[in-house]
């Protein structure tokens, strides 16, 4: 399996052990990975409110690059996935925006076609590759372990933008957590809001949120969280202490890229996979890590 | 004590309408609503409201067109009031921000309807009540209309031919108030409900109608009920007349446009009665779907089209027929639509009690007589809205206080305090589900003397059982099991009256058809009903029909 | 019609008779034509009188019935019971959240009610045109926007199931911000685009975009939509609140170097409250974490930039 690669902003800043786990995943299971190295910000959902025809421009410029080389998309942060989902769906469904689109486009002469797709590493693992596939290169399997699943917002709604499961009822994550050998466990808020889109404009709200979901998973006695998608973990990992400290909860839940997980499981060292880059220890839940 | 000077029942668009009007001439005046505003029976048209705007149009046209289109019943100085007002009525609504369909130009865009001999209705795509709905409760709270939400008025006080106020439970904590008034608007809607195919909310039980004629006032020409040619089958909601508006055609089983034989020229847009029995006839002599339905073909359109205009519709009949329109006929047929009959009004919306005036589906001007054109109720509720509330404004700046009688509020409480405290005995939904039943089957779209009778017979027993009936949940708080009980003695009231009047009435005419008397008989029956409560039924009379410009004639289509 | 039986977990609460609120359990015999509403008339009228909710249209337009129905906020008579049995494997109903409750499924919609008022939802109407005969000249196109936000229902969904509403009262909420929309974007509106600068203090910048008001919208307004406009219309009028500080952090960084420079966009939105963070970006450097604020530019960064100098379409 061949795809155009487009890792986002945070896993090559921030949070690098995102990028480093998904390389060596992606080794792992013979996924080829071309890197779309010239593919700026997906916007993030933030510069529609700057300047709205950003988001198109930027995000169909992606898209045609892609083309180009004949691959289809893969992205590993929520975030991306549903932004670039959402002007997929508009530019696709709008004849009137993907004209103006490609009117800026062709200035750069570059053009989108609607032919690519965009998939996240976790619709690739359990549809494209394929779950069963998955188990069978499971070395380590999760066994006694209970994960919470967090899938937070944008990989999830609005439901006919992303087009692959319900957000109601979600269960790829379940569904990888399971095959790897681990148990999934179900708490309230597992696809409500990390926060993180307010953490730099009204942190108390957004430590609450976070705090509280959290706190949710460790009632129903998960051992650790997973997340897909960088900015997720920013809020519930690295600033998981001040969260809690805010709230007066107490709680030491690690929280994991879906990518260090499936790494783990695959047998991948830990020490490579980025878990010493967390700020909540994943030492005590997984050995070596 | 609650004391206003004009208190006004409902806030659908009638009287919201009159309750701006009322607060702009410096009255003081509160509005009387069961629901919020915005969930009122109004918010649910679709398809439009009538105005001669139209520069090869005018407004005789317009008033002869609903004219006839009432079988010639409608007061026509009433008539002309409406249609010449209409467009300024509007005008001053899309001033106020009603985001009416436009043409290319940029102006209210019109589309045909039942009857018209010209398109004059503007419309919002389907949604045209909500648009109307939601900006005329806007501009009310821009005006601070004061609103008595969720409070449900059970009475009608009037004490020497003279309007007193209300009694109203205070739906959330179950407390039963007076309210004092100079002058009460009754606008609380029509009485669909009362039939079980219906296109009407479960809302409209016709409480307004019921508390005037139980408080002394002459009902009129309640036998004239409209049936809606196409309902979803099975659900009973509206498919609005202008999916015919816009070309949708109607289909037997025999894949015919049957309306050629019952409308050669207007087909599908004969007036709502001829094709509510065109529809009836075609299933009844075999040639409907299953026996039950008749389809409605909108294919032809386009999926663009039916989009833009008709998306509401799209959307229902998928979800509650399991048809998409686009692709396939929607399955439809007759229901229960709206009540031509009400409290009797005068040009400005006077009743024949002092101090008392009504607007909309619950007045009777009487501007829709036998049967009303679609597209002529939207308009009524905004025309005869601002008339009531000026004249009831006017009435109460020189109308002295009246004086509410204590006892009445003593006798409610006590009233409903019986109904709360009596043991398990007969539901009121059961009560309802067979009135129901008897009024669909037997005083529906075809009637006849021997279902008329056995239909009075029934309505006389229900209401023998309804004298036992126990609203089973004792709490005060939000019962809605007891404001249901309550609108079901309404419902029973006024289906007795329906029924001798439409016993009595030995002639068709418009809504009112009679298998056994099936010609319009002008000689004996150009004349409304009137039905006055007594102890042993309502007691009949009638009054003439005025007639200014257009003498009664044949009314083909 | 193929029947089958479904349970019916619903929460109850009488103030009258309850100190809290309790689930009973009922069950119904559907088919696959039933709406949630359908089983609570059934319920109501053949098994439990007191069970008490909120209905009227059951057409999906009047916005009575909107409960919490396996745990979001949906329009009971449009929800059909087989859906929710074959997703859920029960049907959980219950009131909608972020209002307190009247009794058992009528919630007390007050909040939701004075969040609207904030937001003056009228059309504030050139006066001048009283009486006049003519209206004001519009094309469907030029009343698009405000059309599809005008097919609010108020029903309240949105607002209940608004993951930022639950913690943060201040918050005016999906329905408010769509409504002022409606407004902002009639030509008709006199006040226009000056409603906006209130918004700010009104929680404009608090919505975190979880998509559920778009979700969960019986009527497929997307408030969502009009969250985001506004905010773009009062970043152009200068608002420079933090939220307004991070969109330009976020587009300076964008067309500086066609990425996000994290650490840049972190200090030129929280300004000198970093401070409150420097325990937080010691242990990031300290595990290699923390983003360098020097950040090369992409490849073909030019093309980024002739993209972002084109300025606004249709306006120059």
């Amino acid at each position: 399996m061949r795809f155009a690669y487009y890792p986002g902003c945070v896993a090559k800043s921030t949070a690098t052990e995102l990028y480093d786990s998904t390389a060596l995943v992606a080794q792992k299971l013979g996924i080829e990975l071309v890197e779309l190295t010239a593919a700026s910000c997906c916007g993030a959902g933030v510069i529609n409110e700057g300047e709205p025809y950003w988001n198109f421009a930027l995000n169909a410029r992606t898209f045609a690059m892609a083309e180009d080389v004949g691959l289809d998309i893969l992205t590993i942060c929520s975030t991306c996935q549903g932004v670039m989902s959402q002007a997929k769906w508009q530019l696709d469904s709008d004849p009137k925006i993907m004209e103006k689109t490609n009117e800026t486009l062709a200035k750069i002469g570059m053009k989108y076609q609607g032919k690519v797709r965009i998939k996240h590493l976790q619709w690739v693992l359990t549809q494209d590759y394929g779950l069963g596939k998955l188990k069978e290169q499971v070395v380590k399997p999760l066994k006694g372990f209970k994960i919470a699943p967090f899938y937070g917002c944008y990989l999830l709604r609005p439901a006919e933008a992303l087009q692959f499961e319900s957000h109601e009822k979600p269960a790829s994550m379940e569904q990888l957590i399971s095959v790897l050998g681990g148990e999934p466990v179900d708490y309230e808020g597992k696809t409500k809001c990390c926060g993180f889109p307010i953490l730099f404009v009204q942190r108390g709200t957004a430590f609450e949120m976070a705090a509280t979901y959290l706190n949710n998973a460790k009632k129903a006695n998960a051992d650790f969280m997973i997340t897909s998608c960088p900015l997720c973990h920013i809020s519930l990992d690295l600033y998981q202490k001040k969260a809690v400290n805010q709230m007066r909860f107490d709680i030491d839940l690690p929280v994991m890229h879906m990518s260090q997980m499936v790494g783990y499981a695959l047998g991948l060292p830990p020490q490579e996979l980025g878990f010493s880059k967390h700020m909540v220890s994943t030492a005590k839940v997984l050995h070596g890590s | 004590m609650i004391k206003h000077d004009v208190v006004i029942v409902g806030a659908g668009l009638a009287g919201l309408r009159a309750a701006i009007e009322a607060r702009e001439r410096g009255v003081d005046v509160a509005v009387l609503s069961k629901l919020h505003p915005v969930r009122s029976h109004s918010d649910q048209a679709q398809g439009g409201i009538n105005a001669s705007l139209g520069e090869d149009d005018s407004w005789e046209k317009h008033a002869f067109d609903t004219i006839k289109g009432s079988d010639y019943l409608a007061d026509q100085d009433a008539v002309e009031v409406m249609c010449k007002d209409a467009p300024r009525a509007i005008i001053e609504l899309e001033h106020w921000g009603v985001l009416f369909s436009r043409s290319e130009n940029g102006r209210i865009a019109q589309r045909p309807f039942g009857g018209a001999g010209f398109p004059r209705t503007c419309f919002s795509a389907d949604k045209t009540g909500h648009v109307l709905q939601t900006t005329i409760f806007e501009q009310a709270q821009k005006k601070g209309v004061q609103i008595y939400e969720e409070w449900f008025a059970t009475s009608l006080v009037v004490e020497d031919n003279v309007c007193r106020g209300l009694t109203a439970i205070e739906i959330v904590t179950g407390e039963v108030h007076a309210v004092q008034a100079k002058a009460v608007i009754l606008a609380a809607g029509g009485a669909g409900q009362i039939y079980s195919k219906t296109t009407n909310s479960l809302s409209t039980t016709g409480d307004g109608i019921a508390m005037a004629y139980n408080a002394g006032v002459p009902i009129e020409d309640m036998e004239f009920v409209q049936f809606h040619p196409t309902a979803l089958y099975g659900s009973n909601i509206l498919v609005s007349e202008g999916a015919r508006g816009e070309g949708g055609y109607l289909v037997n089983a025999q894949n015919k446009r049957f309306m050629k034989k019952y409308a050669p020229d207007k087909m599908e847009l004969a007036p709502r009665d001829i094709v509510s029995r065109a529809i009836e006839t075609e299933i009844r002599e075999g040639r409907g779907f299953a026996n039950e339905y008749v389809h409605l073909d909108l294919r032809h359109l386009g999926e663009a089209k039916i989009n833009e205009r008709l998306p509401t519709i799209r959307e229902l009949a998928i979800y509650f027929a399991g048809v998409d329109p686009a692709k396939e006929p929607i399955p439809i047929q007759p229901a229960q639509h709206y009540t031509m009959g009400g409290v009797p009004t005068d040009i400005d919306g006077a009743a024949p009690i002092k101090g008392l005036y009504a607007a909309g589906e619950c007045a009777c001007v009487s501007v829709h007589g036998a049967n009303r054109l679609g597209g002529n109720s939207l308009l009524d509720t905004v025309v005869f809205g601002k008339r009531a509330g000026a004249k009831a404004a006017e009435y109460v700046k020189t109308a002295s206080e009246t004086g509410f009688p204590e006892m009445v509020i003593r006798d409610e409480q006590r009233r409903i305090d019986t109904l709360l405290n009596r043991k398990d005995s007969v539901k009121a939904s059961e009560i309802k589900r067979a009135l129901g039943t008897t009024m669909f089957d037997k005083v529906g779209i075809f009637r006849q003397q021997g279902d008329l009778e056995r239909a009075k017979k029934n309505v006389a027993a229900l209401k023998r059982q309804f004298e036992n009936v126990s609203v089973i949940d004792s709490s005060r708080r939000f019962n809605t099991s007891l404001i249901e009980t309550l609108e079901v003695g309404f419902e029973l009231d006024l289906a007795e009256i329906i029924v001798a009047c439409a016993l009595a009435r030995k002639e068709s005419r418009g809504a009112h058809y009679r298998t056994d008397h099936p010609r319009r008989d002008d000689a004996k029956w150009l004349k409304h009903s009137l039905a006055i409560r007594t102890v042993k039924g309502p007691k009949l009379s009638y009054k003439p029909v005025t007639i200014t410009r257009f003498q009664p004639e044949e009314r083909g289509y | 019609m193929k029947t089958q039986e479904a349970s019916f977990r619903i929460l109850r609460f009488n103030p009258e008779k309850d100190e809290k609120s309790h689930h009973e359990t009922y069950r119904v015999k559907i088919d696959s034509r039933m709406t949630i509403l359908d089983a609570l008339e059934d319920i109501k009228h053949a098994q439990d009188a007191a069970l008490t909710f909120r209905r009227s249209c059951r057409s999906g337009i009047c916005g009575s019935c909107a409960m919490r129905i396996n745990g979001f906020a949906k329009l009971a008579c449009k929800t059909r019971v087989l859906d929710e049995v074959e997703r859920h494997g029960e049907v959980l109903v219950e009131p909608m959240e972020n209002m307190p409750v009247i009794r058992d499924l009528v919630a007390d919609m007050n909040p939701f009610w004075s969040e609207i008022d904030r937001g003056s939802p009228w059309l504030e109407w050139d006066t001048n045109l009283e009486g006049s005969i003519k209206e004001n000249l519009i094309t469907d196109q030029q009343q698009q926007v405000s059309a599809k936000l005008a097919d609010c229902i108020m029903c309240g969904c949105c607002f209940s199931d608004c993951v930022s509403r639950v913690f943060d009262k201040n918050f005016t909420g999906p329905a408010s911000l769509a409504k002022v929309q409606r407004f902002v974007a009639d030509s008709r509106d006199k006040v226009g685009v000056k409603r906006v600068p209130s918004l700010v203090e009104m929680g404009l910048w608090s919505c975190t975009h979880c998509y559920f008001c778009w979700s969960q919208c019986p009527r497929d307004v997307r408030p969502v939509t009009a969250i985001s406009a506004l905010r773009a219309l009062s970043f152009r009028a200068g608002d420079r609140s933090h939220g307004a500080r991070h969109v330009d952090a976020f587009m300076s960084s964008i067309e500086r170097t066609g990425m996000l420079n994290e650490a840049m966009l972190y200090l030129k939105t929280m300004g000198w409250t970093t401070v409150r963070d420097l325990d937080l970006i010691l242990k990031m450097m300290v595990k290699g974490k923390a983003p360098s604020p020097f950040l090369k530019p992409i490849p073909k960064i030019d093309e980024i930039r002739s993209i972002v100098k084109e300025g606004r379409w249709g306006k120059k």
